[in-house]
């Protein structure tokens, strides 16, 4: 079973917050900030260019929060705005990457020393965009699968086979599942 | 072998997260004592889930909070007594006629962030004369009672809580209000010295 805890932000902080108050927002933005920093940087495994996407997401969450009904969870409204700024973050640098021109050293190696390390990031680097996504709002997050179809914009059955097909991979990647098959023969 | 029916791989990720029922759970659980197959792919299952939930959440670096908090634009929001611009012309009339009026002017009970070039021009006014205080009309209905009589000394960058250790760091006592902005408790020149080398910005900064 899982046994995420599920910490519901302040209503009143989220009501306070759209009548404008920025030291609502602050509190907020504290009591969100580990959350949305570990999904932007698992989903771009990069610490500089997660730390950006948080600070792009939330400056639209400020301008866009007096329009937040409440439809959804304060959290996973934040969530998907991460999401898609990420995206965001990851389509401009590519962007930045194809038109600057080669130089005497490595240019990645500026963002070199701001990638994540680890076994794990390797292997969430190398899934499918959509596969990373799903399975970091699930098993890091705690999402449902019904608020990751909400965030993400396809049914709950795709959902599933995402994480699916996700931790599957993953588990390859990682070799432990056919180091334990091996073991066990 | 026996031919037999596989579970389809949305079941075999409801068995792991044991969202089946008895019957469903207990008809998949025999199928793998005996299917290699799908038995591999509920451990590939379990082992990625377990590497995903085991992964600590991580810090955001150092000060990105206060650069996000001061990178905030102002927001328009409709029940704002006083845009930007009414401000500008409601400061700069008495500024005008300053060299008779010299008051401190007033936004009692309105909401003082956003930031306007005019407000340094209302802390010239201010540093004039510290005494006349004059209650504004309409009050915000969100407005923090303790901005009821409040002289703006200028506006600048935030975050407040960072504002407000500046002031106290100079021996004014200050706090940030329910609107995110400043008040202090002192003497406006004493509170515009003491912010003298900050960048204007939104936050208001008021004593009362």
């Amino acid at each position: 079973m899982r046994t995420f805890t599920r910490m519901e932000p302040d209503d009143a902080l989220v009501r306070r917050a759209q009548r404008g108050e920025r030291v609502a927002f602050e509190r907020l933005v504290e009591l969100h900030e580990q959350r949305l920093y570990t999904l932007a940087a698992r989903v771009l495994g990069n610490r500089e260019d997660a730390a950006d996407a948080v600070q792009e997401a939330l400056v639209r969450a400020w301008l866009a929060l007096p329009k937040f009904r409440g439809d959804a969870r304060f959290s996973t409204w934040l969530y998907r705005i991460v999401v898609n700024a990420a995206h965001d973050i990851r389509a401009k640098r590519r962007e930045r990457t194809t038109e600057e021109p080669p130089e005497p050293v490595d240019p990645r190696d500026r963002f070199a020393e701001h990638e994540l390390s680890g076994e794990l990031q390797r292997a969430l680097g190398a899934l499918d965009d959509a596969y990373r996504v799903a399975v970091v709002l699930y098993d890091v997050l705690g999402c449902s699968y019904a608020e990751i179809a909400e965030m993400t914009g396809v049914p709950e059955g795709t959902v599933k086979s995402r994480i699916f097909r996700g931790r599957a991979e993953l588990a390859e990647r990682l070799g432990t599942a056919q180091k334990r098959t091996e073991s066990n023969e | 072998m026996m031919a037999e029916k596989h579970p389809d791989e949305l079941e075999l990720l409801s068995f792991v997260e044991e969202e089946l029922d008895g019957e469903a759970r207990r008809e998949i659980g025999e199928h793998l004592v005996t299917c290699r197959s799908c038995a591999d792919q509920v451990r590939r299952l379990e082992v990625g889930r377990d590497a995903l939930r085991a992964a600590p959440l991580l810090e955001l670096p150092g000060d990105r909070r206060e650069e996000i908090m001061a990178s905030l634009p102002e927001r328009r929001d409709p029940w704002r007594l006083f845009r930007p611009a009414q401000r500008a012309i409601v400061i700069a009339a008495p500024v005008a006629a300053a060299a008779a009026l010299v008051g401190v002017f007033v936004l009692g009970g309105t909401q003082l962030g956003g930031g306007s070039g005019d407000d340094e021009d209302s802390a010239e006014a201010g540093q004039a004369g510290e005494t006349m205080l004059e209650e504004a009309t309409d009050a915000a209905p969100e407005a923090s009672p303790e901005a009821n009589a409040a002289a703006l000394v200028r506006m600048v960058q935030g975050p407040a809580a960072e504002v407000v250790r500046r002031l106290e760091e100079e021996g004014i006592p200050a706090e940030v209000d329910p609107q995110g902005n400043v008040a202090a408790e002192g003497r406006i020149g004493e509170v515009r010295a003491a912010l003298a080398g900050r960048p204007d910005g939104n936050v208001a900064v008021y004593v009362r």
